[in-house]
C-alpha cells in the first residue's frame, strides 16, 4: 500500500501535475472530449477553462462531473456546479474535490460573467472566477490559498469566436509553492450548427506552450460525436454527448501516451 | 520530466494553423455584423519591431512617426518631400499624390486618396493616420511667388503649438549599483530616467525647442566643469523655414538627411521589416531641428538651405560638439598626460553612470564643416555634397584585426553625389561617395510600382571594408554601420486581392573583412515572408516567416585541447501568428504566437516561444487603458523573443526575452482637457528557476523586474 501511495503521489507531483492543472480534466466531460480545447468554446458552465463562457449561457444550468485520471481510484475527481444567469449578469456557484484519503484538493469557486456591449449591438462578454483552494495531507496538515481567473470571449465573425484566459496574476503560494500561472487563446469556429472546431494555445509558465484542438458533429439532433488531441502531454480524446430535452448526458475519454486511459462522464440540466 | 528541447514541436505544429485559420475563414462570408468601426490608427509596431538587426536606436523613428501622427500632414498642401516621410507613401506615391492634386485640383475629402493610382486600401489605411485635410491652397496663391512663403503673422500665431513635456521613468527593483557600497563602483545617481522637453512650433515655419535628460544612475548635478548642467544630456534648436528663398536655418541641434545615407545621414532610418519596398527609398531631407534624446546621432552649430532657384538650393553647415570616446589611462610614470593620449574608438552608449563612463564624457571634440547643392528639375534630382570632420584628438585604434580599417587620424573628408529619377511608376536612386583615401562606397537601387497589384524594390550596397563614411547611416545588415558590407536586397509588396497582402524580401550579404568576434570574412541572408488577410475592416491576421542565416564567431576545435578562431553559420528562424479584432472604439484586442528556432552546427536546436492577449479598453474617450499578458519561453538567448509593446508617447519598446516567465503590463492614458496628457505605465516581468536577474552593477536579486513610468504633457 505505501508503495502505492508512493506511486500515485510521484504520479500527481510529476507526471499528472501539469495535466491536473490544466481543463481536461476539469471543464467538464465535452471539454475533455475535445482535447480540453475550451477556452473560446460558449456555453460551458464550468469555468476552470474560461469564466467568460458562462456569461454565453441562457439558462440556469446545475451540472455534475466525474473523472478518474489514468483509471487510478486515487486520482478521482468530482465537481458540480451552478450557474444562474440574472438581468445583472451570470452568477456561478461551484465545487469540486480530488484526490483520495492522504491527499485530497478541494476548490468552492464563485463566478460572474456578463456581456458588454460598449455602444455595439454585439456582445464582449468578460468573465472572472475566485476560487478557495485547499489541500490537505493527513500527516502533514492543510493550507489554503484564493486562485483568480480573468476570461474574455467574443466573435470576431459570425462564424468564429475568440476567447483568451489569464488565471492567478496576483501569483498566489500554497505551502511555500506557487500556483499555476496560466494563459490561454482559443478559437472556435462553427460554419454550421452540425459541426465546429476549436483550437487552443495554452501556456503555463513553468511548462513548455501546449496545443490543444477538438472537433465536435452532431450527425443527429440529439447526439453530439466528439474527438480532440493536444501536446504537452501528448494525448488522444474523444467522446459522446446526448441531449435530451433540458438534459445533458456526455461521456469522455482520453489516451495519455504513457499513463493510458482516464474516462470521464457528466450530467446536467438547463431550464 | 520536462525536456528541454520539449517545444521543439511547437514549431512545426505552427505551420499547420495559418493554413487552417485562412481555409476557415474563407468558407463562409459574415453576414449581419455591423461595420461599426472604420477607424485607423497609427501603427508604428509593423514598421518599427522587425527592425531588430538595426544597430542604432529606432527611437529618433518612433517619435518622428508618433509626431507625424499628432501633426497629421495636410493632403492639400504637404510637398511630395513632407508626404514622403509617411512609411505607407514612400517617395513615389507622395509624388504621385501631389502630381494628381496638381492635375485635377484639391482633394474634398481624404478618403477621396483612393482615386490616386497606387493608393491601395492597405496603403490608406497605413497612411491616414498621418494625414489631415485643411483649406486648400488655389493655384493662383501658389503660382503668386517662384517661393514658399510664410501666411499672414496671425495665421503663424494661431497656428503656433505650445509643448511641455515631463517623464520620469524608474526601475522598481534595483541592482547593486545603486546600493551605497564605498568599496566598490556604483551608479552616482538615482535610478530614475528624468526627461523634459520645452517647444513651440508651427508646422515647417519655426520651431524652438529645449531637451533635457538624465539617464538611470547619472547623477543630478550642476557642474559646468564636466558639462553637465543639472541634466546630463541636454539638447535644443531655433529654426525657421519655408520664408522665400530661406527653405531652412538651423540654429542649435539638428540632424543631416542626404541622399541615400551612404556619406551624410545623421539620424536613423528603417531598414529591414515588415514593410519591405516604400521605406528603402530614401529622399534628400536635408536639416532636419533636432531635439531627441539620442546623445551621438546629432550636429550641434548651424546649418541653412537657401534656394537659389525655385529647384536650385544651396545648403552649408557647419557643427563643434564634444563627444564620447575611449581613451587610454595615461601612464603617469612616463609623463602623459590625458590632452595628450589618443582615442580608440567613439562610446555611444550615451551613459555616464559610473567613474569609467564619465572618463569618457567629452574626451574629443569634433567640427565638421560642409555643404552641398541640390537640384531637381521634372521627376530627377541630383545633388552632390561634401563635408570634412576635424577631431582635437587623433583616433588610433587597436592592433586587432577587425579595428585595421577603423576611421584614424585626426580628420576626414567625404564627398559625395546623388541621384533619385522617377521615371513612370518607378524610382531609380542612387548615391557615390568618396571617402579618404579615395575609396569609394556606392548605393543604388529602384523601387518600382505594377499597377495596384504589385511593388518591387531593388537595393545594392557597396561598401568597402576601407571605406570610411562618419556620418552616414546607410541601408544595409548593419543599418548605419556604413563599411565593410557588399548585399543585394530584393522587397517584394504585393496585394493579390482586395483583403489580402503579402510582403516578402530577400537579402543577400557579405562582410568582406572581419567584424568584432568574427574572425573571418563572412556572408549571410536574410529573409521574410508575411501573409496579411483582413476579412473585414475591423479584423486582420497575419503569418510571417522570417529566417536568417549568418556566419559567426566560433571556436573551431583542430586538436584535442587546442581551438583556433573559426565562423560557423547560425540560424534564427521565427514563425508568427498575429491578429487583431477591433470589437469597437472602446475595445480592441490583439492576440500573438511566436515561436523561435536557433540552429547552429554540432548542437541541438534551440527552441522560443512567445504568447501574449493584448486589450485596448476606452471606457470613456478620455481615458485608454492598455493591457497585456505575455508568457515567454525560450531555451536560451539565441532563441530570445522580442514583442513591440505600446509606452509612452514619443518613447520606443521593444524589450528582448529570454528564459522562462511571465510579462505583463498596463499602461494608462488620461487627457482630461484637449491640453492635458497623463500617462502612466506599469510593467513588471517575472521570471521562473533564477535567483537574480540582470548581470554586473544592474544584477538584481529575485526573480521579478517592476518598471514605473510617467509623462504629463501639456500642448496648447
Amino acid at each position: 500500500m505505501t508503495h502505492r501511495i508512493v506511486f500515485v503521489l510521484s504520479l500527481l507531483l510529476v507526471l499528472a501535475g501539469p495535466a491536473r492543472g490544466q481543463t481536461s480534466m476539469e471543464n467538464g466531460a465535452r471539454t475533455a472530449a475535445l482535447g480540453g480545447a475550451a477556452t473560446a468554446l460558449p456555453d460551458v458552465p464550468w469555468g476552470y477553462a474560461n469564466p467568460a463562457s458562462r456569461s454565453t449561457l441562457s439558462e440556469r444550468v446545475v451540472a455534475f462531473f466525474a473523472t478518474q485520471a489514468f483509471g487510478l481510484s486515487e486520482l478521482r475527481l468530482g465537481a458540480a456546479q451552478v450557474v444562474e444567469p440574472t438581468g445583472l449578469g451570470t452568477f456561478a456557484l461551484g465545487a469540486r474535490t480530488f484526490g483520495f484519503e492522504d491527499y485530497r484538493e478541494t476548490h468552492l469557486n464563485l463566478g460572474y460573467a456578463r456581456g458588454v456591449q460598449l455602444g455595439t449591438s454585439r456582445r464582449f462578454h468578460l468573465g472572472v472566477n475566485v476560487r478557495y483552494h485547499r489541500v490537505s495531507v493527513p500527516d502533514y496538515g492543510a493550507a489554503g490559498t484564493v486562485e483568480l481567473g480573468l476570461g474574455g470571449l467574443v466573435s470576431v465573425l459570425p462564424v468564429l469566436d475568440l476567447g483568451f484566459h489569464w488565471t492567478n496574476p496576483h501569483v498566489p503560494t500554497l505551502g511555500g509553492e506557487e500556483l499555476p500561472r496560466t494563459l490561454a487563446v482559443g478559437l472556435h469556429y462553427a460554419p454550421m450548427d452540425l459541426f465546429r472546431v476549436v483550437v487552443d494555445a495554452y501556456k503555463d509558465v513553468r511548462f513548455p506552450l501546449a496545443i490543444r484542438s477538438g472537433i465536435e458533429v452532431r450527425p443527429v439532433d440529439v447526439l453530439f460525436l466528439r474527438v480532440g488531441a493536444a501536446t504537452e502531454p501528448s494525448r488522444w480524446t474523444a467522446g459522446v454527448g446526448v441531449a435530451v430535452g433540458a438534459f445533458v448526458a456526455d461521456v469522455a475519454a482520453e489516451r495519455h501516451e504513457v499513463l493510458g486511459w482516464s474516462p470521464a462522464v457528466a450530467f446536467s440540466v438547463r431550464w | 520530466m520536462i525536456s528541454r528541447y520539449s517545444t521543439s514541436g511547437v514549431l512545426r505544429r505552427l505551420t499547420l494553423l495559418p493554413l487552417v485559420l485562412g481555409a476557415l475563414l474563407l468558407v463562409r462570408p459574415a453576414a449581419g455584423q455591423v461595420p461599426d468601426t472604420t477607424v485607423s490608427e497609427p501603427d508604428p509596431e509593423g514598421l518599427l519591431e522587425d527592425l531588430e538587426s538595426t544597430t542604432g536606436t529606432p527611437e529618433q523613428l518612433a517619435e518622428a512617426l508618433d509626431e507625424l501622427a499628432a501633426s497629421p500632414l495636410d493632403i492639400n498642401r504637404a510637398s511630395a518631400d513632407a508626404l514622403a516621410q509617411i512609411p505607407a507613401l514612400g517617395p513615389s506615391l507622395a509624388r504621385t499624390i501631389v502630381a494628381f492634386r496638381e492635375r485635377f485640383g484639391a482633394f474634398g475629402s481624404i478618403p477621396e486618396l483612393r482615386s490616386v493610382e497606387g493608393i491601395t486600401q492597405n496603403v490608406y489605411l497605413a497612411a491616414r493616420p498621418y494625414l489631415t485635410i485643411g483649406e486648400t491652397v488655389t493655384p493662383a496663391q501658389e503660382e503668386a511667388s517662384r517661393f514658399p512663403t510664410w501666411p499672414a503673422w496671425q495665421f503663424v500665431r494661431e497656428d503656433t503649438r505650445y509643448e511641455i513635456l515631463q517623464r520620469t521613468t524608474r526601475r522598481l527593483d534595483l541592482g547593486r549599483g545603486y546600493e551605497d557600497d564605498t568599496t566598490r563602483t556604483t551608479y552616482a545617481g538615482s535610478p530614475s530616467r528624468i526627461y523634459t522637453r520645452l517647444r513651440v512650433r508651427s508646422r515647417d515655419y519655426f520651431s524652438v525647442n529645449l531637451t533635457l535628460e538624465k539617464d538611470p544612475g547619472e547623477a543630478f548635478t550642476w557642474t559646468p566643469d564636466t558639462g553637465t548642467y543639472g541634466y546630463d544630456h541636454v539638447a535644443g534648436h531655433v529654426a525657421i523655414g519655408q520664408r522665400g528663398r530661406l527653405q531652412q536655418l538651423i540654429v542649435g541641434d539638428y540632424v543631416a538627411l542626404f541622399g541615400q545615407g551612404v556619406a551624410l545621414w545623421r539620424s536613423s532610418a528603417f531598414g529591414k521589416g515588415r514593410a519591405p519596398v516604400r521605406p528603402m527609398a530614401r529622399t534628400t531631407r536635408g536639416f532636419v531641428p533636432y531635439g531627441s534624446t539620442d546623445e551621438n546621432r546629432f550636429f550641434r552649430g548651424a546649418a541653412a538651405t537657401v534656394l537659389l532657384t525655385p529647384s536650385l538650393s544651396a545648403s552649408a553647415f557647419a557643427s563643434r560638439r564634444t563627444l564620447d570616446a575611449n581613451v587610454n589611462v595615461p601612464d603617469t610614470t612616463r609623463g602623459e598626460l590625458f590632452e595628450d593620449l589618443a582615442a580608440t574608438s567613439l562610446s555611444e552608449s550615451g551613459l555616464h553612470r559610473t567613474p569609467s563612463e564619465r572618463a569618457d564624457k567629452d574626451a574629443v571634440q569634433e567640427d565638421v564643416v560642409g555643404g552641398g547643392i541640390d537640384w531637381q528639375r521634372g521627376g530627377l534630382r541630383v545633388g552632390v555634397l561634401g563635408y570634412r570632420s576635424h577631431f582635437d584628438r587623433p583616433f588610433q585604434p587597436g592592433d586587432a584585426a577587425y579595428q585595421r580599417f577603423r576611421f584614424s587620424g585626426t580628420s576626414a573628408t567625404l564627398l559625395s553625389g546623388y541621384a533619385n529619377w522617377f521615371v513612370g511608376d518607378a524610382h531609380l536612386f542612387g548615391e557615390v561617395a568618396r571617402s579618404p583615401d579615395g575609396v569609394l562606397g556606392l548605393l543604388g537601387g529602384g523601387t518600382l510600382r505594377l499597377n495596384d497589384l504589385a511593388d518591387l524594390a531593388v537595393v545594392a550596397r557597396h561598401f568597402p571594408r576601407d571605406f570610411v563614411s562618419l556620418h552616414g547611416y546607410a541601408f544595409g545588415e548593419r543599418n548605419g554601420a556604413t563599411q565593410n558590407e557588399t548585399g543585394f536586397y530584393l522587397g517584394l509588396d504585393l496585394q493579390p486581392a482586395e483583403r489580402w497582402s503579402v510582403v516578402a524580401y530577400f537579402d543577400q550579404y557579405r562582410f568582406p573583412w572581419v567584424r568584432f568576434s568574427v574572425p573571418r570574412p563572412s556572408t549571410g541572408y536574410d529573409a521574410l515572408l508575411a501573409i496579411e488577410h483582413r476579412p473585414r475592416r475591423w479584423l486582420h491576421y497575419y503569418v510571417q516567416f522570417r529566417s536568417e542565416t549568418k556566419e559567426q564567431g566560433h571556436p573551431v576545435a583542430v586538436a584535442p585541447g587546442r581551438e583556433l578562431d573559426g565562423i560557423r553559420p547560425e540560424t534564427r528562424q521565427s514563425l508568427r501568428l498575429h491578429g487583431q479584432y477591433q470589437f469597437s472604439r472602446a475595445l480592441r484586442l490583439r492576440t500573438r504566437l511566436e515561436g523561435i528556432r536557433f540552429a547552429a552546427p554540432e548542437q541541438p536546436d534551440e527552441y522560443g516561444m512567445i504568447l501574449y492577449q493584448d486589450v485596448r479598453w476606452l471606457p470613456i474617450s478620455s481615458l485608454q487603458l492598455d493591457l497585456r499578458v505575455a508568457l515567454f519561453d525560450t531555451d536560451s538567448y539565441d532563441a530570445r523573443v522580442y514583442a513591440y509593446e505600446n509606452d509612452l508617447l514619443y518613447t520606443f519598446s521593444v524589450p528582448a526575452f529570454s528564459g522562462r516567465g511571465q510579462r505583463s503590463y498596463a499602461l494608462l492614458r488620461w487627457q482630461p482637457l484637449d491640453a492635458v496628457t497623463l500617462q502612466v505605465k506599469y510593467a513588471v516581468t517575472r521570471y521562473e528557476n533564477v535567483d537574480t536577474v540582470g548581470s554586473g552593477l544592474d544584477e538584481v536579486d529575485g526573480n521579478r523586474l517592476r518598471e514605473l513610468r510617467a509623462q504629463l504633457r501639456l500642448r496648447w
